[in-house]
């Protein structure tokens, strides 16, 4: 998993490339598996009865542990608007956000004792679960496709994958001039389109069935074999430049499509753990309301 | 004659304006080439409108199944006062005619566009690739969500518990608190699922003892509560933590709901360890030295052989019970007999009466006994009473 994050390694005195999660040899990896292991021991060998299950005294111990653990990793989104280095490092805060975050499968599991319901208590599991998988697929999208990202500009920068597009709806405006109304009308819905209005669907499945770039190239291909003379040549100037426009748009939406795989997952993670210190409140609050 | 001004703006704004003469009295407006405005908006036809001067107006007619706005309005043709000029919006181009007096030859028309129509793509490119340019901000929809959560599972079941202090009886409707229950009642107290104040009594007080015998009025203690402090154990140091923590938290000891837990799913009540019982009694003479009771470890392998009562004779119409061992083999002169052989065979006549008599089961089930052993064990003491 940490391939394409962190592949470089260059030994003593470069750890400034280490990705955060090799960070200082898996230090944290260690501590959240020591962590998981203490977690799964104590529940193996301590004799609860009549059975394990967050009320005893070992199910709140874990559920104390779990609560301040989620309340320390929610603190990532306030530490990351500080900047600072060294052992308080944005870099090992993560790296701590990662492993330890992901020890909480361990601790909150055995915190519910395996009782589930549907109540307010299997709510929070529930949707604590929903933002530590939101975020492993975060790491794996890190990991995987930064990559793609680069590839997909073609040593472009944005400003020039919008430019082009530009000069393009540029070359179409005075193309199509000659045209009669109707096919004008189509050009300008092509010229109309904004390709950065693509939703989330669009722009993660990279899909775009009603095109208007395509749309207009399919018309002026057909009209292609009906006109003739000067308008004929208008049209081929306009369909080659709506060609050119589509493949212009491609790069920009293969792009889109990346960025919005890469984004999507913190409009899961981030959201939902509001909702789920929610739930955590009404959780323990309950707890006591009904002691 | 036509005196055509078309202005247009330079980077800085400065305004340029280029003059031509149109000569006639017919003035074409469109995008083609031959038109004498020749307005480079796709939206515009290539020909798109004519204007005609006669008499002191102009007419407009627009071609076959287009618009323009006529002074604000949108027609197909009209007519512009020469004396009082005025207005006509193709598309982005706004052609504006001049007040032209009576005598004059000369119409002054104004060509500008008003309206950019190509699509500007100069926003910021790093946030126009960003999801966050169409997504609804993360910020909202994490407060959205928190208030949605704690409005339905914080403060509607506060809110129904409060209102449920206003009446008389629990309904056995839904109540928005059910959602705080940790799991199914067992079901002998199925009857409580949906009033979770018959055992959760006060708000922030653990259930008491009371609560459990408001219904179960019938049950005793255990014994003397003195002899039963007496009879307990010296705490080890993590027990007397753990009671510390309890009474931290307001918890008493030795609560009923201590051994017979709830919320363990709708089934049985679970049966309570033999652990609570062989805590105490296993070596109780060690600490209630006048005790009649043997020590008892487990029910099994180190239990004492047991003393039943019997009637030893009678003082006058009172019946004198005393105690002995089976061992001893005492025999009650009562005229009665219940040889075990008999009665606690698996497959003899007392076993298929029990299968064979509804009531007989039914009984033995609510005693608590494994359903194998309804047929075989009829009846036996309860445990509490020793």
């Amino acid at each position: 998993m940490t391939t394409g994050i962190a592949r470089t390694h260059l030994g003593e005195g470069a750890t400034s490339h280490e990705g955060f999660l090799r960070h200082r040899r898996f230090l944290w990896l260690k501590i959240a598996l020591g962590l998981s292991l203490l977690a799964l021991l104590g529940y193996a060998l301590i004799d609860v009865q009549p059975r394990h299950n967050g009320g005893s005294w070992y199910g709140y111990t874990l559920g104390t542990i779990a609560v301040l653990l989620i309340l320390w990793l929610t603190m990532l989104g306030v530490r990351k608007r500080w900047m600072t280095s060294g052992r308080w490092a944005l870099k090992a805060w993560t790296s701590a956000h990662v492993y330890l975050g992901l020890s909480l499968i361990v601790v909150a599991t055995l915190h519910t004792g395996f009782q589930f319901g549907l109540n307010v208590h299997t709510l929070a599991y529930a949707l604590m679960m929903i933002v530590i998988l939101s975020g492993i697929y975060g790491i794996a999208a890190y990991a995987a496709l930064p990559a793609d990202l680069s590839n997909s500009r073609a040593d472009m920068t944005r400003p020039q994958m919008i430019d082009a597009v530009v000069k393009l709806d540029r070359q179409l405006q005075n193309a199509a001039q000659p045209l009669g109304h109707g096919d004008a009308a189509i050009v300008t819905r092509s010229l109309e389109d904004d390709p950065f209005r693509a939703g989330l669907i669009r722009r993660l499945s990279g899909r775009y069935p009603d095109c208007r770039t395509a749309y207009a190239l399919r018309e002026m291909r057909r009209r292609q074999a009906l006109a003739a003379g000067d308008e004929q040549q208008a049209i081929d100037a306009v369909a080659d430049l709506l060609e050119r426009k589509g493949a212009a748009l491609d790069r920009i939406r293969k792009h889109l499509r990346i960025k919005a795989l890469l984004e999507v997952w913190l409009y899961v993670h981030v959201p939902l753990t509001f909702a789920l210190i929610a739930a955590l409140a009404a959780h323990i609050f309950s707890v006591f309301f009904y002691w | 004659m036509f005196l055509i001004r078309t202005v247009s703006h330079s980077a800085e704004g400065r305004e340029i304006v280029r003059s031509t003469r149109v000569e006639g009295d017919r003035l074409v407006v469109g995008r083609g080439a031959d038109c004498d405005i020749h307005l480079t908006d796709l939206a515009v036809a290539l020909r798109h409108v004519t204007i005609e001067r006669s008499a002191g107006r102009l007419a407009v007619t627009v071609e076959e199944g287009l618009t323009v706005e006529l002074n604000g309005r949108k027609v197909k043709r009209g007519a512009i006062e020469l004396a009082a000029g005025g207005d006509i919006l193709i598309a982005s181009h706004a052609l504006r005619f001049m007040p032209t007096p009576a005598g004059s030859d000369e119409i002054a028309v104004n060509v500008e566009r008003v309206t950019e129509s190509e699509v500007k793509l100069d926003r910021s490119a790093e946030r126009i690739f960003s999801l966050a340019s169409v997504m609804p901000g993360k910020r909202g929809a994490a407060w959205a969500l928190a208030l949605l959560v704690l409005g339905i599972f914080l403060a509607w079941p506060v809110y129904t518990y409060y209102q449920r202090q206003q009446r008389e009886a629990a309904e056995a409707r839904f109540h928005a608190d059910e959602m705080w229950s940790s799991g199914r009642l067992s079901k002998a107290h199925a009857a409580l699922e949906r009033d979770c104040t018959a055992c959760h009594v006060k708000p922030f007080e653990a259930v008491r003892d009371t609560a459990c015998a408001s219904c179960h009025s019938g049950i005793h203690d255990h014994a003397n509560p003195y002899r039963l402090a007496r009879a307990r154990p010296d705490l080890g140091r993590w027990a007397r933590f753990q009671l510390a923590v309890k009474e931290k938290f307001d918890i008493p000891p030795g609560r009923c709901v201590d051994c017979h837990t709830e919320h363990e799913g709708s089934q049985r009540m679970p049966f309570t360890a033999q652990r609570f019982c062989s805590d105490c009694h296993s070596d109780l003479d060690s600490r209630l030295p006048d005790t009649k009771l043997a020590d008892a470890g487990d029910f099994g392998t180190a239990h004492p052989q047991f003393r039943p009562a019997f009637i030893a004779g009678w003082n006058g119409d009172r019946a004198q019970v005393a105690r002995a061992l089976l061992s001893s083999r005492p025999t009650e002169d009562s005229g009665l007999k219940f040889p075990h052989d008999l009665h606690l065979s698996a497959t003899g006549g007392v076993a298929q009466i029990a299968r064979l008599v509804p009531g007989f089961r039914s009984e033995a089930r609510m005693q608590g006994l494994p359903r194998s052993d309804h047929g075989r064990r009829a009846l036996p003491a309860g445990r509490h009473g020793g």
